[in-house]
């Protein structure tokens, strides 16, 4: 099973490998989700669900269905 | 002569194209709306210099040109039809310098349509804050554009932009990359089948997510052409994507520089205590708390003011114009009252909305998006369904408007359709008399049982509001896509200019919109309750007297009153539904309040006091209403307000729809009338019900 | 103001207010197509 975003726990970081999923919104890959970004994990809320990440600079949250979709890989600090 | 230039401000949201827009236009805007759309058309006149203006139309802010709302929608619409009225000389695109990458996505694009563009890079007052620096000659140059760094906050660069504006005529109009080349075949074709059309139009015009609305495709044809699947135009949009982003990585790589260490960062320090899972919601409901605790305090006093100075007037009209008879009570009691009745929710509403504003300009607000998603969507809700719902306890008319943001349709369409449940402002006069009438005194844990009984009516109104949302979810079918993307803004202080424009601009739509139809209704209603069919009203006095031959003065001309009441078109109304209301304890004339109700609901009042006032033959030195209601009884001698039909009462109101003006608006932003149908029969079905219940086992 | 002349313009009000209400409840859509909310996933 690959890792996705909604794996990510609060304050780690990954980078981008895949965003090509049908289902993850345009807008989203507009906003700077695309393979080679780097992600970060700032909040989550109750349940995992939304959550609030710094991609690429651009703070946005997003529902973990959605996150679930993006592949990632850690990054090694 | 004077010259006037379209001008197009196009940008992000969040970047503070608003406060550009309102630094251009300053009063000269209004709102308006595009045709068959409900999206609220921004515009505004801006003087350049001498002899020449621009007309500035503020697009709903979007991320790029692909839209993913009705509001974004309205963009790319304008921006690809040359032949509207509004269709821009020039382009001026708003980018925040903390978010420069993002924000030249949309730059990008616009430049691909070839239309003359401007850059404004804004907040450029936090540049040194953040620790940027920019080199403009280079990103002119790359760019292929020019320049305005601007900060709204302290004025500075407003007048460079008019300039660059005005002599908009030296933009260059090329493209600073050419997209084709994420599919040379594939646009070669487009090319070929279509060689008068721009080739990245026919793109964004191919591509568009079918979801949000087709663009007039009239004059381009695409049936012989052998256009992609949606999953291969979905791959391809993503590598156009990809595509910019290289581009605007390496033109900022050379034209930016971010010296790390001397950024400060607010926004992660506030997010830790505001988005905590304990903390966020603590500091949130405390929020909510003291904005509904000071509305309360703050808006009584205006309105206790407009209260007694609509009376005053219609009092003065009456006495002034006795000559005008039936004329005279129209103005009087018909359109004084009914335009007071509307003025009086000013305040409340202006300072909710305030609130609002204030929280949404500061960017507090996707916090609170941010944690109330999970649980609203239990309940079949968005997170951005929170500011709707809240708006609700001011009047629904402007909430169900603020739905616009919502992308998922369903989510959007419940919280359409549970926001009348919230308790609005027009409410509280019926609670307030109806509790005054039958909750004891007497307190508990320090809260008076009148102020409880308020705070239960809040919150059951927002409890049925999420349980029927909760039901609607389950009924209506799903749409599982999800477009649930909420940017979190970096924390600023609120700009004033901005907060003022925002709050007039929806108390003027409260105003206008419920007004004119609260006002109308008024009149026909007050038409109804003064005239009447057949003898028995026209000989009202003839017939009074003879039955009560030894009343006289007064006595005699309210009991008149009260027979001309019921026997009115009204009366005769609330006379035919008794049957049906008795089982809730109302009688014929709270029938009749309830009947106008369905009007507005503040009507309810007036109506009674109409009712009481001409209709109480008792000997009163105390003339309040409130005295009135509590000494009216049955025929069988029984109190009719009683605790058990004052809660029925209450229930009633509670869950009733009693607003055509919400009814007009739900229309208008489903464009049908199946919605409001329901809405209509049933909250009405639901409060007559809980009503019955409570009145059955309270009596 | 005989009381004819009153009632006159009395009903005169009453026949334009309700001429408005009726214009914005039954006012037939103009360009309305049936892209009504709800429906489909129009995602509007």
């Amino acid at each position: 099973m690959p890792l996705t975003i909604a794996d990510l726990k609060k304050g780690q970081r990954a980078v981008i490998i895949d965003s090509s999923s049908e289902d993850i919104p345009l807008k989203l890959l507009e906003m700077g989700c695309l393979p080679g970004n780097i992600v970060e994990l700032l909040q989550v809320a109750p349940f995992h669900d939304p959550m609030y990440l710094n991609i690429n600079d651009s703070y946005l949250s997003i529902r973990k269905e959605t996150a679930a979709l993006i592949i990632i890989e850690k990054v090694n600090e | 002569m004077s010259k006037q230039i379209n001008v197009a401000l196009i940008g992000n949201p969040n970047t503070g194209k608003t406060s550009v827009f309102n630094a251009l236009t300053g009063l000269n805007q209004k709102v308006g709306n595009y045709p068959g759309i409900t999206v609220d058309k921004k515009e505004g006149i801006c003087k350049l210099s001498r002899g020449v203006k621009a007309h500035v139309l503020d697009l709903p802010g979007t991320y790029s040109l692909n839209a993913s709302s009705l509001d974004e929608n309205v963009v790319i619409e304008l921006l690809l039809n040359k032949n509207d009225k509004d269709f821009p000389d020039v382009a001026v695109i708003v980018s925040d310098v903390e978010n420069l990458k993002r924000n030249l996505l949309l730059f990008t694009q616009i430049k691909d349509l070839k239309i003359p563009t401007i850059l404004v890079v804004n907040m450029a007052d936090r540049m040194s804050r953040k620790g940027i620096s920019l080199n403009i000659e280079l990103l002119e140059q790359e760019l292929k554009t020019k320049i305005a760094l601007v900060s709204t906050r302290k004025n500075e660069g407003i007048q460079e932009l008019k300039t660059l504006i005005e002599n908009y005529k030296n933009l260059s109009i090329e493209p600073c990359l050419d997209t084709s080349t994420i599919d040379s075949e594939y646009f070669a074709n487009l090319k070929k089948a279509f060689p008068n059309q721009d080739l990245y139009k026919l793109w964004v015009v191919i591509s568009q997510d079918a979801n949000f609305g087709k663009i007039d495709r009239n004059e381009l044809d695409f049936s012989k052409f052998k256009t992609k699947t949606k999953s291969e135009l979905k791959r391809l949009q993503q590598k156009e994507t990809i595509k910019r982003y290289q581009f605007i990585n390496n033109t900022l790589k050379e034209g930016q520089t971010i010296d790390k260490s001397k950024a400060t960062d607010l926004r992660t320090k506030f997010d830790k205590i505001l988005t905590h899972k304990v903390w966020g919601y603590l500091i949130f409901f405390v929020i909510l708390l003291t904005i509904f605790q000071v509305i309360y305090d703050w808006a009584t006093v205006p309105m206790d003011f407009i209260d007694s100075s609509f009376a005053s007037l219609a009092d003065w009209i009456k006495m002034t114009f006795p000559e005008g008879g039936k004329f005279t009570n129209l103005i009087a009691e018909g359109v004084v009252a009914g335009i007071g009745g509307i003025v009086i929710f000013i305040p409340q509403i202006a300072f909710l909305f305030l609130f609002i504003a204030v929280l949404e300009e500061s960017g507090y607000m996707s916090r609170v998006v941010f944690l109330m998603d999970r649980i609203m969507r239990r309940f079949g809700l968005s997170g951005k369904s929170v500011v709707p719902l809240i708006s609700g306890t001011a009047c629904a008319i402007p909430a169900i408007m603020a739905t616009r943001n919502i992308e998922n349709w369903k989510e959007r369409l419940i919280t359409i359709l549970v926001t009348p449940f919230t308790t609005c402002s027009a409410r509280l006069p019926v609670y307030l008399i109806i509790i005054a009438l039958v909750i004891p005194e007497g307190r508990f844990l320090g809260l008076s049982y009148q102020a409880l009984t308020l705070m239960l009516l809040y919150m059951v109104g927002f409890g049925m509001a999420i349980f029927s949302a909760y039901v609607l979810d389950k009924i209506l079918q799903t749409n599982r896509k999800t477009f649930f993307v909420v940017e979190m803004p970096n924390y600023k202080l609120p700009l004033l200019k901005n907060v003022a424009l925002t709050v007039l601009e929806k108390t003027k739509t409260f105003v206008f919109e419920a007004g004119k139809i609260i006002l109308a209704i008024s009149i026909v209603l007050w038409i109804l309750a003064s005239y009447g069919p057949g003898k028995d009203f026209n000989n009202a006095e003839t017939i009074v007297e003879e039955t009560y031959p030894e009343l006289q003065g007064e006595q005699l001309d309210n009991k008149v009153a009260a027979y001309k009441l019921e026997h009115s078109f009204i009366g005769i109304v609330g006379k035919s539904i008794e049957p049906a209301i008795r089982p809730l304890g109302y009688d014929w004339k709270i029938g009749i309040g309830i009947v106008t109700s369905f009007a507005a609901r503040e009507v309810f009042v007036g109506t009674l006091a109409t009712i009481y006032s001409v209709g109480s033959a008792l000997d009163d030195d105390d003339k309040t209403i409130k005295n009135r209601m509590a000494n009216e009884v049955h025929d069988n001698g029984n109190k009719v307000f009683t605790l058990a039909s004052g809660i029925s009462l209450l229930l009633f109101y509670a869950f009733a729809m009693q607003c055509m003006s919400t009814l007009a608006i739900v229309k208008r932003e489903t464009n049908t009338w199946k919605w409001p149908m329901i809405q209509l029969f049933g909250m009405s079905f639901i409060a007559y019900v809980i009503a019955l219940i409570a009145f059955q086992i309270l009596n | 103001m005989t009381e004819i002349t009153q009632n006159i313009i009395i009903a005169v009000i009453g026949l334009l207010a309700i001429a408005f209400l009726v214009r914005k409840y039954i006012w037939s859509p103009k360009k309305k197509n049936s892209k009504s909310c709800g429906n489909d996933g129009c995602g509007c």
